[in-house]
């Protein structure tokens, strides 16, 4: 398995809210290039993502629409056979991730590339090439 | 665990299998494939996207210019 691409909270937070269309778009890619590339799902930035979601539903703030984004979420996480796979936290790492973030130490491990709508606060972790803004 | 099967095919794609070593392979793999991109368009269908030839195209040379640069900068050693 290779992982092309990560994202990071605020991606997975923008594809659950349908705010914008760019991981859809980066997901397809992956898909479309072929071979055993996935998009890669940190397991720190699912737990983020998924806690936001959840406080935004337990505030009651417009129940419906935030259960929708919450089951997206879960849904790209948990789709089996697709191109997006979750990436355990390692124990040996768990200082650099509460560190840099679960995200930026995945793109080191892999070589891939950290999508995020952060591009700024990401790259005081990881060089300027290894960040694709959104 | 695997299954034999006796399948037939048309003569085009049998041409494919004759050029290949394994031929069981090659299909399973091709299956797969086919079976990742349905997963995929029913997960952005079920999410509520409507992705463009032009939007993927668009990122797909986005991320090759940014893969492009890491691999010059870590042939250059940095």
């Amino acid at each position: 398995m290779t992982v092309r691409i990560v994202l990071d909270t605020s991606a997975l937070l923008a594809y659950a809210r349908l705010s914008g269309v760019a991981v859809g778009e980066l997901i397809a890619m992956v898909e479309e290039d072929g071979g055993a590339a996935v998009v890669g799902i940190p397991a720190g930035c699912f737990l983020e993502a998924h806690a936001a979601l959840a406080a935004a539903l337990a505030a009651g703030q417009a129940d419906a629409e935030a259960a929708r984004d919450r089951a997206r979420l879960v849904d790209l996480a948990t789709t089996v056979d697709g191109v997006a796979a979750v990436l355990p936290l390692l124990g040996a790492d768990v200082v650099a991730a509460a560190e840099d973030g679960h995200a930026a130490v995945e793109v080191r491990r892999h070589g891939a590339l950290l999508a995020t709508y952060e591009g700024r606060q990401a790259r005081r972790n990881l060089p300027d090439e290894a960040v694709l803004d959104l | 665990m695997t299954r034999r099967f006796s399948i037939s095919l048309p003569d085009d794609v049998a041409a494919e299998l004759d050029r290949v070593d394994n031929a069981s392979a090659y299909i399973a793999e091709a299956i797969r494939l086919r079976r990742r991109h349905e997963t995929t368009t029913d997960l952005l269908g079920r999410a509520g996207y409507e992705i463009t030839v032009e939007g993927v195209e668009h990122m797909r040379e986005r991320v090759r210019e940014l893969e492009g640069r890491r691999v010059h900068r870590a042939g250059a050693g940095g």
